[in-house]
């Protein structure tokens, strides 16, 4: 006689475990051993079945050993690794100031065969109330950036006012969470600082990591040398300064991030933002002339040799 | 039809006979007529039905072409068939400085057709990082409206708009057959009305001033001989200086 039995558990070590259950799809009851995933595959026949079970088997254990699991240490290593990626990466700055926020970039690549097709280069648009400086993997930041601009017009759509900065930044770490611990795939290398305005809290300053984590903050660096530009912020920074001192601070921090070359307007990115007289977020870059001043008015400028 | 002379107050009214006998004792012509379709749901369904889901809301909207200009003007109304109920309700949009979009037909769907439209147009800037032009704007319109082919939008749009200095004018059904013109446009429950004043007081380039005024009155009179639009107007003049907005005080009923 042939007998039902639900998942009977064989009394074995962890790697050995098997689950049994009966399948009943034909209306003929056979012992299938269970992968533990869910039948994808109705059974066919006995022999490519098992071909299927035994080649999936053998992926999965090579592949749960790799990006989704803790090491022996307690360590999510592919974390780390995304993190030290991000610290080789092109400098990224933000502050807040008392009316408002700055955000700071050192520019990838200056080559004179660039041309130029955006606006900023490392500076981005989420949405009018919230701009983002990238740094690490650009390609991953940019597909955050676009995933990121959906939700925000997903829920200005249905809540017809701008989304919040803070809600932002945590449906975007909630992404890049996903990918240290689903899929398979490989982590964003990419991390943001963000800068905007609401009116629960005003101006706000955020930043995250690959691993999804993120903090606020009145001002922090991202990137090469961050720790240095994050020491020299934390000595020099005061809350309520104004534009320019705001403006000083962002650019002297910028220049601790570059220690052997002397940077240049071209290489450099900075944008502002304020509210204007109708209480609306304005953003406005600055251009090469005001830069180039920035940086004289600090010393940071290298004079080019007279022609 | 069943008529019978009602005796009650001494006066003699022919009313439909319900069949059921009368309750209300007579207040009011539409009152107890009113109560009546209340108590009768078969009576109700086809009173209602009489209103189809384009005429629900009411509302009235004119497009005109002027010299290097245009004008989109619409009512304030917002009903629920012939109740009143709001004379503020916001029927042209400004989605970029230089493209502007009437709505006309079901209100629901005007808030969101609406935001669907700044959704895509919001989403295209910081895409492609340009302004979209008013042409782009009004093929956008069509294709979203299409694609709810099967579970429209109960809209009919007007885009208005100025592509380097030319003036855009284009209208579509609720799904979202286009159609350009180089004249003028109505929409709404007042259309036909509007139609005829409009082909009446239409000239080829006027002035933004001049246009302002005329589209004003067009739109006045159009309103005035339909019960579901009125309450108020806009007009729109959309310049390549910038847009000027006039709100109209008009007959309030």
């Amino acid at each position: 006689i042939m007998y039902r039995v639900q998942d009977t558990v064989i009394n074995k070590k962890l790697s050995d475990f098997q689950f049994f259950f009966f399948q009943a799809e034909d209306g003929i009851r056979d012992a299938q051993e269970s992968r533990g995933l869910g039948d994808v595959y109705k059974r066919q026949t006995q022999s490519t079945w098992g071909l299927y079970k035994s080649e999936y088997i053998k992926m999965s254990r090579r592949f749960d050993s790799k990006v989704n699991s803790f090491s022996a240490e307690g360590k999510l290593l592919q974390v780390e690794y995304a993190v030290e990626a991000i610290n080789k990466s092109r400098p990224g700055i933000g502050a807040l100031i008392k009316d408002g926020a700055i955000l700071g970039a050192v520019k990838d690549v200056v080559s004179a065969l660039l041309e130029r097709t955006r606006q900023s280069e490392k500076i981005y648009c989420l949405d009018k109330n919230i701009y983002c400086v990238v740094s690490g993997v650009s390609a991953d930041g940019n597909y955050l950036i676009d995933y990121a601009r959906g939700l925000a017009q997903d829920y200005r759509f249905q809540m017809r006012e701008y989304i919040n900065v803070e809600k932002l930044v945590v449906d975007i770490c909630d992404q890049k969470q996903y990918y240290t611990q689903f899929g398979g795939s490989r982590l964003f290398g990419a991390a943001f600082i963000y800068a905007g305005y609401d009116t629960t809290h005003g101006f706000q300053l955020y930043n995250s990591d690959p691993s999804g984590n993120y903090a606020g903050w009145k001002a922090t660096a991202i990137g090469t040398n961050s720790i240095a530009a994050n020491s020299f912020l934390k000595d020099e920074y005061q809350e309520d300064i104004n534009l320019d001192q705001g403006l000083d601070l962002v650019v002297k921090s910028l220049s601790k991030t570059l220690d052997t070359s002397s940077p240049s307007a071209d290489k450099i990115e900075l944008l502002v933002l304020q509210l204007d007289e109708n209480k609306q977020v304005k953003a406005r870059f600055l251009n090469e002339k005001e830069i180039t001043e920035l940086l004289k008015r600090n010393n940071i400028l290298k004079e080019k040799v007279a022609e | 039809f069943f008529f019978f002379f009602q005796a009650e107050d001494g006066i003699r009214d022919a009313q439909e006979s319900r069949g059921l006998g009368d309750v209300y004792k007579r207040q009011g012509i539409n009152a107890e007529y009113m109560g009546r379709i209340n108590q009768n749901k078969i009576l109700k369904e086809q009173y209602i039905r009489k209103m189809s889901i384009d005429t629900y809301n009411g509302g009235a909207i004119i497009g005109m072409i002027g010299k290097n200009c245009v004008a989109l003007a619409c009512d304030r109304r917002l009903g629920v068939q012939f109740q009143t109920i709001a004379t503020n309700f916001q029927k042209v949009f400004q989605m970029q400085d230089d493209i502007l979009l009437g709505l006309s037909g079901l209100g629901t769907d005007i808030q969101t057709f609406s935001a669907v439209m700044e959704y895509e147009l919001n989403l295209y800037n910081l895409k492609e990082n340009r302004k979209m032009k008013p042409n782009t704007f009004a093929n956008l319109v069509s294709t979203t409206l299409y694609s709810k082919r099967f579970s429209p939008y109960f809209v009919s749009p007007i885009v208005a708009g100025l592509e380097k200095g030319q003036p855009v004018l284009t209208t579509y059904d609720s799904i979202g057959c286009l159609t350009k013109t180089e004249e003028f446009v109505v929409g709404g429950t007042a259309a036909e009305t509007l139609y005829g004043i409009a082909e009446a007081f239409y000239r080829p380039n006027l002035n933004p001033d001049e246009l302002g005024e005329i589209v004003a009155q067009i739109l006045v009179s159009g309103c005035d001989r339909d019960i579901l639009s009125g309450w108020g107007g806009v007009v729109y003049v959309l310049t390549e200086d910038g847009l000027s907005t006039k709100i109209l005080k008009t007959k309030q009923t």
